[in-house]
């Protein structure tokens, strides 16, 4: 490159006027890419928003001034047993906060898989019913009733997550259902903007009458502050059949556990779909170099470098990609975001989410996309002499 | 007339849209042999349930998106391949070769790599489906979906209807090319 810097910035600034002055000539190619990205966008994302979907789904559930005691090699609660003789000792440990009356903010709680019909699939789906006692409503203050009330102490009554009750049979208010061989009540709808919206809580004690279930799952605390959380493991973690994890730290480990399958075919599909977005690309590319042959071979012939016409012809290429993908995400976003699904490491239902990071993939995969394909022709048009532009025309 | 020679002639002279026409096929049948193939595994372990409806659902909407991405792409690489041989096919008109034996040409040139590209894709397909079983967690357990014979049988016809409907409206351009008037540009 025989220009200085400054002179190649205006001259591709000019090129590329030049050039977006007409692609209205351009179109039917241009739009074939526009197409074509936003084709890849389409098969690329839904998955990818499901995956963004179930880790906002776990991440919003997770409060660091609450933490979870399981028993040791417990994948998650509904796996875990509370021996009913560590609760005492449980309730006595240090960094535990306190109620107005003194009494420890420790919750002794129940998981249960159940199955109920998915209204959409006509199928059993999985949820969970969780049994909370008075504390553990006390501590978790997302709850927000959008009907009805809360269960009553020892009552066979539930509340149902607002998405649960989208998505399930038998969940609207004041039903009664049969769960766990017992008959229940309805009582009350719910959201908390988290997985639990895909959850029933029902009342512990219920919960233990009904089952004649002398061992909770799992036990959930209030720390005075995050920062009491080591002093609490240490007192927990002398029972050695007890482990203790910070709230977020527990989902975390289950986001870990979710599967990659649902990414790797999403890659897949995207990158064959790219592939033909990418010989699309090459095609449109060099139509459009063909088309401005002579504009090219005249800025050539009057200075202009090789290397601002070649970027020209990439930015082009880079444009109509993201323009592609904007189209695409908008696709996508009106189709899948918010959507329910029931889904998650323990069953239950999440919202696909067309995230910011899920358009920035998108994005970054269309660009790349454009920069591959605009190679092969801009390099051809940055290495021609004038000679061979001009014979080109 | 040779037919043969005169296609393969045409895609040596310009030999870039039938590239671009080939590795299209190519991706998009690799695609849509790994959708329908790994619905037909999942379906398997699923005994015919609800979920292999949903299932087939989604696999033959990915089908759908491979076929119509793979028509757009040869109809673009077709027209821009009619557009600038324009004087040429002329000629030929000119010459006294029918409206349709030029159409035919046309279709043949996008048919030959959209074909042999599309048969490529469904093997390359099969190769991808037994690397995902084999990487995936679990991937052994799913069933190996059986060779994608009914595949290939529906699938090349497909690559040949595709080139048919891709070469559609160049060719209503060149039906509706008036001689004189092709002739008189070359000058």
């Amino acid at each position: 490159m025989n220009t200085n810097p400054k002179t190649a910035m205006r001259q591709f600034f000019a090129v590329t006027a030049l050039g977006l002055r007409s692609l209205h000539t351009r179109i039917a190619n241009s739009l074939v890419v526009i197409f074509a990205l936003a084709v890849v966008m389409v098969g690329l994302l839904p998955l990818l928003a499901a995956s963004d979907g179930l880790i906002s789904s776990y991440t919003r559930a997770a409060n660091p001034s609450r933490a979870l005691v399981l028993s040791v090699g417990a994948a998650t609660d509904g796996s875990s047993t509370i021996p009913q003789n560590s609760l005492k000792s449980i309730e006595k440990s240090p960094g535990i906060a306190r109620t107005r009356d003194g009494l420890a903010m420790a919750d002794a709680e129940f998981f249960r898989p159940v199955k109920l019909l998915n209204l959409t699939t006509e199928e059993d789906g999985l949820t969970g019913l969780i049994g909370m006692g008075p504390i553990g409503f006390a501590m978790t203050p997302e709850i927000r009733l959008l009907s009805g009330r809360l269960p009553h102490a020892g009552n066979a009554e539930i509340i149902a997550g607002d998405l649960a009750e989208r998505k399930f049979a038998g969940l609207a208010l004041n039903t009664q259902m049969r769960l766990l061989g017992a008959s229940w009540r309805v009582v009350g709808i719910f959201h908390t903007g988290s997985i639990l919206d895909g959850d029933l809580i029902a009342d512990a004690t219920a919960m233990k009458l009904m089952q004649n279930q002398p061992d909770y799952n799992f036990v959930m605390v209030k720390l005075d502050s995050p920062a009491q959380f080591e002093n609490f493991r240490h007192a927990v973690t002398v029972d050695k059949r007890l482990i203790a994890l910070k709230q977020p730290d527990y989902y975390l480990m289950l986001i870990r556990r979710i599967p990659v399958t649902p990414l790797v075919v999403a890659y897949t599909l995207g990158l064959l779909l790219g592939m033909g977005a990418l010989s699309g690309t090459v095609h449109t590319m060099y139509a459009a170099v063909s088309a401005r042959a002579r504009e090219i071979a005249i800025l050539r012939a009057i200075g202009f470098d090789g290397a601002a016409v070649a970027a020209s012809v990439v930015f082009e290429a880079m444009l109509l990609a993201s323009l592609g993908a904007l189209l695409g995400t908008l696709i996508v976003w009106l189709w899948v975001d918010g959507h329910p699904w029931n889904g998650g490491i323990q069953g239950g239902v999440f919202r696909f989410l067309v995230t910011p990071h899920v358009a920035l993939v998108g994005q970054g995969w269309a660009l790349v996309t454009a920069l591959i394909g605009a190679l092969p022709p801009a390099l051809k048009t940055g290495r021609a002499t004038v000679i061979d532009a001009l014979r080109d025309r | 007339m040779k037919f043969v020679p005169f296609i393969w002639a045409a895609l040596r002279r310009k030999p870039v849209h039938a590239v671009l026409i080939f590795t299209s096929a190519l991706f998009c049948f690799a695609l849509i042999g790994v959708a329908l193939g790994a619905g037909h595994s999942l379906a398997a372990i699923d005994h015919g349930g609800r979920q292999s409806a949903q299932l087939n659902a989604i696999t033959e909407t990915i089908a759908a998106i491979g076929l119509a991405i793979i028509t757009v792409l040869t109809w673009n690489a077709v027209s821009h391949s009619v557009r600038l041989r324009m004087p040429e096919l002329t000629i030929l008109k000119a010459l006294g070769y029918s409206t349709g034996l030029i159409i035919t040409l046309i279709w043949s040139e996008a048919a030959a790599p959209s074909v042999v590209g599309a048969a490529m894709g469904l093997l390359l397909s099969r190769g991808i489906l037994l690397l995902f079983l084999h990487l995936l967690p679990r991937g052994d357990m799913l069933p190996v979906p059986p060779w994608p014979l009914a595949l290939f049988a529906t699938g090349l016809p497909a690559a040949v209807l595709v080139a048919g409907i891709a070469s559609a409206i160049p060719a209503l351009r060149i039906s509706r090319a008036d001689v004189a008037s092709e002739l008189a540009r070359l000058r």
